[in-house]
């Protein structure tokens, strides 16, 4: 059996990235990471399957539902976004503040205020609803509100979420689902000063074949590539994707876990996240803006995360060998073709032109940052 | 590791090109096999400002090198330069070697006031060459531009050769099941078609000149080019005379492509004829092919560009290979209009 630490080391990138008023908000895509971390540092090697998604804390809230929320529906691919229906006539539009997908929770006489108040009540952009969320503190009901199949097109591509005492088959879903559904449920994680809970256990998840591995990678496969989306970086730590994003080939890197024995509708024991960082916002950043509203020494480091991270796929390594990284572009192997294709990923992610002639000198990734900051970047 | 002037000849170079394009290219797709002679006949000895070179002390480890020419684009005569054979040696792949050969090479291009370079890359996408320039543009799009996809067309004189030394099995095949129909050319040895002579320099770039002055982009022939194109142990050149008069020209030189096998090629370079009707093109290109099967080639190679006659070629039984390789601007000049042209008539190595 594999648990999940409740205690988190919060200098983690993954806290940090994700702090909504001082307090970690981690959404799903962030426990898959966690899973994988730990799993992976268990066995020793990467695990080939996340099995079963027991969410032991549901998410209730009265405040208002998130974006996030209102977007379970169709994923739009191509845009990175979801798409919902906007009536029964069958209409479907790309636009917020519609109602949720008719049938896309069940249950709703299992209680919480949940139903109403997605259905009914405001819907608020992330910062707002986190902010409103964590004022009006959140309700959680005794056991898991189970979320049935949401279709589109004939197809279902949601999971289920598992009443907690409910072991019967595996949910099938996809990770988009997944994180749509349970970005909302992280807000729980911000209750009560520089504290978070883990909102849920991790028991077994399975991704479709190849039709799902296509859809995601299609759909996230272009914020990947987007070294400036969260989401891209996130989903780049479960899934591998080909550089043919329409290729149906998809590696998944899920975790896979055991049944877990002993099941508890109590809360947690609450998460010293201790010191809390300064970010405010839980919107996925530029990596341009997180560089303008970081301090100076915090600008490099966070620089230097970022360009690790492209050389990490320029070089087509996995994110166990970025140490490897410090010992310069000549010792890891870079040429001229991985030198110009870091140069634009740089140039097109950080917004800046090498002037004509000139070319990055640098020798390390540390040196790269350094010259990038001084030289080519505007950000003050 | 230093970035000069080329300083050998030609032997160290097509060595280092051999050696390195074997190596990323071998079964992968076909590619020349460049010899020291064609290197020479190239860029000779006196200016060698555009032919670079990276040195480890003193030994060869890249080379990036342009030819100075002119081309007409439109109306506008413009000094440029055709450029090939950009080769690292795979134990000097370094962070920015590469780059900083193509940016010593553009700096020597504004420096002797060249309007732009033209040249080659593979249209495999998978291809070195490709993923390399394919990145390098748009990570300096000023520096490069893919301008149109060519083609060429091919004739097949020995097909058993031709047929162990093809990439794809298609080809393979192909050349196995149609060998005897493609190797076949209607027509013989013409008396009219003799070796070029010196004095026939004049009449050719005569030729020459009015068989481009219609195309969108020609390159424009000096005396001293022309006859460097023509005269030598390389080049060689056939012209058509017909009561004293040359009415046509042809230039070709011979190389080594490497598939799975090397084959021994006559590439086309130059073709211009003038008062000869379709069926006398057509008889003066069977007559070539007729005289370049006792040079012991293994096909003949034209590029698909309005220089060749299309009615002529289809009537030799050339095969009009698909549009695989790009022509690309490096270098180009704000001012210079590199809008795909329709016709033109260029040297691409």
């Amino acid at each position: 059996m594999v648990t999940i630490p409740w205690h988190l080391d919060s200098t983690e990138p993954i806290i940090q990235q994700h702090v909504i008023n001082g307090r970690a908000v981690l959404p799903f895509a962030s426990w898959l990471n966690r899973c994988l971390v730990e799993v992976t540092a268990l066995q020793g090697h990467a695990p080939r399957e996340l099995l079963r998604v027991l969410v032991r804390k549901p998410v209730v809230f009265e405040a208002g539902a998130s974006k996030t929320v209102q977007f379970i529906g169709k994923p739009e691919l191509g845009m990175g976004r979801f798409e919902v229906r906007e009536d029964d006539s069958g209409t479907e539009r790309s636009s917020p503040g519609l109602p949720l997908v008719e049938g896309a929770w069940q249950d709703e006489s299992d209680g919480g205020p949940l139903i109403p108040a997605i259905r009914s009540g405001p819907i608020v952009d992330h910062d707002a609803f986190y902010e409103a969320a964590i004022k009006a503190g959140f309700l959680y009901g005794p056991l898991l509100r189970r979320v049935k199949q949401v279709q589109t097109g004939g197809s279902v591509w949601s999971a289920d979420l598992l009443p907690l005492n409910d072991d019967r088959e595996p949910s099938i879903g996809r990770a988009t689902t997944w994180d749509a559904l349970l970005q909302s449920g992280t807000v729980m994680a911000a209750e009560g000063g520089n504290s978070c809970w883990v909102p849920f256990r991790i028991d077994r998840m399975r991704f479709r074949g190849d039709e799902s591995g296509a859809s995601i990678g299609r759909l996230y496969g272009e914020w990947i590539r987007d070294p400036s989306s969260n989401s891209g970086q996130r989903l780049a730590n479960i899934c591998a994707f080909d550089d043919d994003l329409s290729s149906p080939r998809l590696e998944l890197r899920g975790v896979h876990y055991r049944v877990i024995d002993q099941l508890t509708t109590e809360a947690p024991d609450p998460l010293q996240v201790g010191e809390a960082p300064t970010v405010t916002a839980v919107r996925p950043e530029s990596i341009l803006a997180k560089l303008r509203s970081a301090t100076s020494e915090r600008r490099r480091s966070l620089l230097i995360r970022f360009i690790e991270d492209q050389l990490l796929e320029v070089l087509q390594w996995d994110d166990s060998r970025r140490d490897q990284l410090a010992a310069g572009f000549v010792a890891i192997g870079v040429d001229s073709l991985m030198s110009v294709d870091l140069q634009y990923r740089l140039q097109t992610a950080l917004d800046f032109a090498l002037p004509l002639g000139e070319g990055f000198e640098a020798v390390s990734v540390q040196e790269l940052a350094d010259s990038m900051l001084q030289k080519y970047l505007k950000i003050d | 590791m230093d970035i000069r002037p080329y300083e050998g000849d030609g032997e160290d170079a097509a060595q280092l090109m051999r050696r390195v394009w074997t190596k990323t290219y071998l079964g992968e797709m076909w590619f020349p096999l460049w010899s020291p002679e064609f290197l020479r006949w190239q860029f000779g000895k006196e200016d060698r400002q555009l032919c670079l070179a990276v040195y480890d002390a003193n030994k060869l480890v890249g080379c990036f090198f342009s030819v100075r020419h002119s081309l007409r684009i439109r109306s506008t005569v413009f000094p440029m330069s055709f450029s090939s054979w950009f080769t690292i040696d795979h134990d000097y792949r370094l962070p920015r070697l590469g780059l900083d050969l193509i940016e010593a090479l553009r700096r020597r291009h504004r420096e002797t006031g060249q309007a732009l370079s033209l040249g080659v890359v593979s249209g495999d996408p998978s291809s070195v060459a490709h993923l390399f320039w394919s990145k390098y543009s748009k990570a300096c799009p000023q520096n490069f531009r893919f301008i149109s996809k060519f083609g060429s067309w091919v004739k097949i004189l020995n097909a058993p050769v031709m047929a162990r030394a093809g990439i794809d099995a298609w080809e393979r095949w192909g050349v196995r099941l149609l060998g005897p129909v493609l190797k076949r050319s209607p027509w013989g040895h013409d008396s009219h078609l003799r070796p070029y002579q010196s004095g026939d320099l004049g009449a050719c770039a005569r030729l020459l000149d009015r068989a481009t002055s219609s195309m969108d982009w020609a390159v424009v022939w000096s005396e001293q080019q022309l006859t460097r194109q023509l005269e030598g142990p390389i080049p060689r050149s056939l012209v058509f005379e017909r009561d004293g008069e040359v009415q046509g020209v042809v230039n070709y030189h011979h190389m080594q492509w490497q598939g799975l096998a090397p084959i021994r090629i006559a590439l086309i370079d130059l073709w211009a004829t003038a008062g000869l009707n379709h069926f006398e093109v057509s008889r003066l290109l069977g007559s070539v092919c007729h005289h370049l099967r006792g040079e012991d080639v293994d096909a003949v190679v034209c590029l698909r560009s309005s220089m060749f006659p299309t009615a002529a070629l289809v009537a030799n039984v050339f095969v009009a290979l698909p549009a695989s390789n790009y022509l690309v601007a490096l270098f180009p000049q704000p001012h210079v209009p590199l809008e795909p042209p329709k016709t033109w008539s260029l040297l691409l190595r």
